[in-house]
């Protein structure tokens, strides 16, 4: 008799699109029977700044370490937080007020990691995933300077 | 030697391009191709102290080492999410 080889999907995904974020679509990604809990963090682009109205958000992306970093970060996902598949998601280029920038979605057999987990990964991609955010005001545009 | 340099973001923006190359003492660390880079581009100079620096795509500190051909990202602090 020979084992069929368990057909499983990979337990984690990572991407930088310039297409909008289909967050129904990462939730039956990382939906899995194992896990109790599925999370999702989203970041979304605010409409002001310090009282100025924000027109759009450009997103520029170093993509080849970006998708190293988020492979890291996804890594510690499943490694360290028991996560069973995680899915990270990062837009590039051009996002308008309101769309979503990021998400982050995991499914954990309990939701006390997976709550940790979802804080872990966008506090690390904030600090080191070498995205830039330039936003675009009525009467300028200027690089975001700050973690915000 | 020759290495490969990119910049980023605000970074890219005041040396007005994506990519150079520029040539560096054989051995010479990060720090030395930076200053190379300033003399050549002045305006990368208030920047400098925010800077990090990638060489292939990995986290370095300003003192590591370079050799022939090497990618070192100038990347100013990051603002994704």
């Amino acid at each position: 008799v020979i084992a069929m080889p368990e057909l499983r999907a990979e337990p984690l995904r990572v991407a930088i699109q310039p297409d909008r974020i289909d967050l129904e679509a990462l939730v039956r990604e990382v939906t899995d029977p194992a896990a109790g809990a599925v999370l999702t963090f989203v970041g979304t682009v605010r409409d002001h700044k310090n009282g100025r109205r924000v027109l759009r958000i450009e997103y520029e992306v170093y993509e080849a370490m970006a998708l190293q970093e988020l492979r890291r970060i996804g890594a510690e996902l499943v490694g360290r937080f028991g996560a069973r598949r995680a899915v990270i998601v990062h837009r590039v280029g051009r996002v308008d007020p309101g769309e979503s920038s990021v998400a982050i979605v995991l499914s954990t057999p309990h939701r006390a990691e997976g709550f940790a987990a979802l804080r872990f990964a966008i506090e690390t991609l904030k600090k080191d995933v070498p995205i830039w955010k330039k936003e675009n005001f009525e009467d300028g545009e200027v690089w975001v300077q700050e973690g915000s | 030697m020759q290495i490969e340099v990119l910049f980023f973001g605000p970074a890219r923006d005041a040396v007005g391009t994506a990519r150079t190359l520029l040539e560096v003492p054989d051995g010479a660390a990060v720090n030395r191709a930076v200053e190379l880079l300033l003399v050549r581009h002045p305006a990368l100079a208030p920047a400098r102290s925010s800077l990090r620096y990638a060489v292939n795509e990995d986290f370095v500190e300003a003192g590591a080492p370079l050799r022939a051909g090497d990618r070192l990202a100038l990347l100013p602090p990051v603002s994704g999410g």
